[in-house]
């Protein structure tokens, strides 16, 4: 695994919001076909970490490289462009449109109809409940449909790399396995993830690496066991709570 | 389907045509075309306020600006330019269209609530100038003495004049039709989804590549445009034109057709602004009844709440469920037959 080339680096990248500097000195190595967690506490700079990935913000120094080519100054329409997508955090769906439309949505920038219903029904082959409800409002879904749903939308340009940031937040635990397994069946049909999770533990578990970001900068990272086992992290993030 | 059935949007919209244009015929009197004048207004405003607040969620409460400054417009540039009613009108939609966009760069920086409070403010600003700015605008005394339009016809010598109601009626209603087509064109299109995406959600639309801040300036010029237009119109109409037509109350009555009628429907929306233009009227002939006008205020007010309690989604959403159930009971009705 470790000999896979890297699917995205940050070099020293430092981002924010005017002139709040949110993200520190952060340099960090994504390898192909992995899922990645990135773990810490709240106002941590997690979120915005995928914000600057996604081009969302922009950084204001260092370097994002993405399949080795510089992409540090890119809108999020040339992140989705190159196979980036990104399923931004909280209850981020259409509500007033029905599943189906939702998942159009997801291929906006594509203009070829019928290869875009060809991505349709093949997601809701993949994913029964999309399927069920496909003329359902996505309003009227429960939190963990709901969710399934914004990570459909971010499947429909079949992306290289995706960001998911908190996932099951706000679900109840058997919807949490569940989430996690999809994203692991996403990851094995060839697409990176970059995971940023609350759930430090259930993340950690099904990640290849992970990294523990503190006050906009990565603080410690390493294997899931190397993490697990680090008494600074294990107290922090992963004792009983 | 039926062949029928498939038609019936069509047949709707060539009656509807039909009652357009024949209605003022039936009833040419200065009252009623008033009325009707003021009925086509009301829809063009409406569906260009709609297409921000329906569709892209922006809810502008400074539209009337707009409409007023396109009026002030056509009543202080129309002599000097010397230009016709199509000059007028294309000048104060394209200069409106300008300042809406100037407009849209520097409010939708900010949030929805400050963004509604914002407009609200320019508003009240641009009618303080029309009301202050005497060498100008003539203050509260008005620009007055508006050049009625008039066409050369070709090949002939003679120019038509616009003087009667009922021409100002027809002028009026090319200006109805290219507002109703524009808005079916924009929202029924790829740009209408990404109106309501924006809407419904600025994040994830950002999120599947969609800009929202140019979605929102366009609707928001779109509209400016038209309603430059229809105040370029109002000018020529009434060939007065006061600060009062900088006015708030325009902004509510706005707030009352969209948001009751049904926002983000084009159905809605035309409902909205015929109930809403002839209703306060027909209170108001209570007043041949002698009601007097207080409680024809106390009348109309009511009729909104009563609206608002029995109907939460809006006339259209009303009307929408109504027909659903009527679909729902006769495929019922068709299973049984099997
Ligand atoms: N749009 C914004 N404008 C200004 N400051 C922001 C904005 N979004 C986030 N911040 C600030 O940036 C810092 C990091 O926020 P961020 O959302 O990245 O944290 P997070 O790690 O995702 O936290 P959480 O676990 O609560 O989601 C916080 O101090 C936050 O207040
Ligand atoms: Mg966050």
């Amino acid at each position: 695994m470790a000999s896979e080339p890297l699917i995205l680096e940050l070099r020293n990248v430092f981002s924010g919001y005017g002139e709040i500097e949110v993200l520190k000195d952060v340099s960090l190595g994504v390898r192909k076909g992995q899922i990645v967690s990135v773990i810490g506490a709240n106002g941590a700079g997690k979120s915005t970490l995928l914000k600057t990935i996604f081009g969302i913000v922009q950084p204001t120094a260092g370097q994002i490289l993405f399949d080795g080519k510089d992409i540090t100054k890119r809108s999020p329409l040339e992140a989705l462009k190159i196979g980036i997508s990104y399923v931004p955090e909280g209850r981020t769906n259409f509500p007033a449109m029905t599943v189906q439309e939702n998942l159009e949505m997801g291929a906006f920038i594509r203009d070829d109809t019928r290869a875009v219903a060809e991505e349709i029904d093949a997601l809701c082959r993949r994913f029964p409940i999309l399927q069920e409800k496909r003329h359902t409002s996505v309003g009227n879904l429960s939190g963990g449909q709901q969710q399934m749903v914004e990570i459909a939308i971010a499947l429909m340009l079949r992306p290289k790399l995706m960001l998911v940031d908190e996932p099951t937040l706000g679900l109840a635990p058997i919807l949490v396995k569940e989430v996690f397994r999809i994203i692991q069946e996403i990851n094995q049909s060839g697409t990176t993830v970059v995971l940023v999770e609350q759930n430090a533990r259930r993340a950690l578990e099904i990640s290849d690496y992970g990294f523990v970001l503190e006050l906009g900068a990565i603080r410690f990272q390493g294997e899931p066991e190397v993490l697990m086992h680090n008494t600074e992290v294990y107290e922090a993030y992963l004792g009983s709570r | 389907m039926t062949a029928l059935a498939r038609a019936r949007p069509w047949l709707l919209w060539v009656a509807g045509g039909v009652l357009v244009l024949a209605l003022p015929l039936q009833y040419s009197g200065g009252y009623a075309i008033n009325i009707m004048i003021n009925t086509l207004m009301w829809i063009v405003f409406a569906l260009s306020f709609d297409l921000s607040a329906g569709h892209v969620g922006t809810v502008s409460l400074g539209h009337p600006a707009f409409f007023g400054i396109g009026a002030y417009l056509t009543a202080l540039l129309g002599p000097r330019l010397g230009l016709g009613y199509l000059g007028n009108t294309l000048l104060s939609a394209s200069l409106m269209a300008l300042l809406a966009l100037v407009a849209g760069v520097a409010f939708f920086r900010v949030r929805e609530v400050s963004f509604a409070i914002g407009t609200l403010g320019a508003v009240i600003i641009a009618q303080l100038i029309a009301n202050n700015a005497y060498d100008l605008t003539g203050g509260p005394l008005c620009v007055k003495g508006i050049a009625r339009p008039e066409f050369a016809i070709p090949f002939t010598d003679v120019t038509l004049k616009v003087i009667h109601p009922l021409q100002y009626y027809y002028l009026l209603v090319p200006l109805v039709v290219f507002t109703i087509v524009l808005y079916k064109a924009m929202t029924s299109s790829r740009i209408g989804r990404a109106f309501i995406a924006v809407r419904e959600d600025e994040v994830r639309a950002s999120a599947v590549g969609i800009r929202p801040l140019r979605y929102k300036l366009l609707a928001f010029v779109v509209g400016g445009g038209i309603i430059g237009a229809l105040g370029s119109f109002q000018a020529q109409y009434v060939t007065v034109v006061c600060p009062s037509e900088i006015a708030l109350s325009y902004t509510l009555n706005l707030l009352i057709i969209v948001f009751v009628g049904g926002a983000g429907s084009l159905r809605g929306v035309l409902l909205g602004s015929v109930i809403f233009s002839v209703l306060p009227r027909l209170l108001e002939q209570g007043g041949a009844l002698s009601i007097p006008p207080a409680y024809q205020q106390v009348a109309y007010g009511l009729i909104l709440i009563l609206v608002v309690l029995f109907m939460p989604d809006g006339i259209d959403g009303q009307i929408r469920r109504m027909t659903d159930k009527w679909h729902r009971s006769r495929e019922v009705e068709v299973g049984e037959d099997v």
